[in-house]
């Protein structure tokens, strides 16, 4: 299977959630494929420094996840942008989602990982599964 | 570090240029994965060892994120649109 990664899974991991312990090791086996939007690293940077954490500390978990066989950190392109422009007036889904959106549909994923229901109708049009816990 | 411009073989094949080879720590037989997204080919290098996954739910378990944190999250995206 091959996951678009929403912040949520970001934080399922921090929660250390199983499920997502269980994911991760799909990845390092090669079984399962993460992609992470670098998006999602904005999000969390933003909260965490707002709880008093360091920037070396974020760095650090970022760098580790990023190392792992099969996951992939996709960057913000100029055709990722303008599709995600597409599926947020299509949608109604608001800027950083349709950037996730973007990013599951022009790299191939089969399902995003979140439990936010403003992915639905994207996913539903678009054959790709929404999978959380 | 300034981008660089190096030649494609016969082959498909290039070389990494060595100061970026040295920053990312890639030394001869590594792996490094290649990454294609519309336009642009990323290469990195990947480590597989079998505590890698214990490794990164530590770190993230050091940031003590909570489900708050992503109802928080939730929020202000919608608001941000407004």
């Amino acid at each position: 299977m091959r996951y678009c990664v929403d912040t949520w899974f970001l934080i399922q991991l921090s929660e250390k959630k199983e499920k997502a312990e269980r994911i991760l090791k799909e990845s390092r086996d090669g079984k399962d494929h993460l992609v992470v939007p670098s998006i999602t690293f904005t999000e969390l940077t933003r909260i965490l420094l707002h709880k008093g954490k360091k920037m070396e500390e974020i760095y650090e978990s970022i760098r580790k996840l990023e190392k792992i066989n099969k996951t992939q950190i996709s960057n913000t392109t100029k055709e990722l942008v303008l599709e995600a422009g597409k599926i947020s007036f299509s949608f109604g889904i608001p800027t950083v989602d349709s950037i996730i959106a973007s990013t599951a549909k022009l790299m191939k994923c089969d399902a995003i990982l979140t439990d936010d229901s403003d992915y639905t109708k994207f996913c539903k049009q678009n054959n790709i599964k929404l999978k959380n816990w | 570090m300034e981008d660089q411009i190096i030649k494609v073989n016969e082959k498909g094949q290039i070389t990494l240029p060595v100061k970026m080879r040295e920053l990312e720590g890639i030394r001869p037989n590594d792996f490094v994965r290649v990454s294609y997204v519309p336009n642009m080919i990323f290469v990195d290098k990947v480590e597989g060892n079998e505590d890698v996954v214990q490794d990164i739910m530590d770190s993230f378990a050091k940031l003590e994120l909570t489900d708050e944190d992503w109802e928080q999250i939730k929020k202000e995206r919608r608001e941000a649109d407004r």
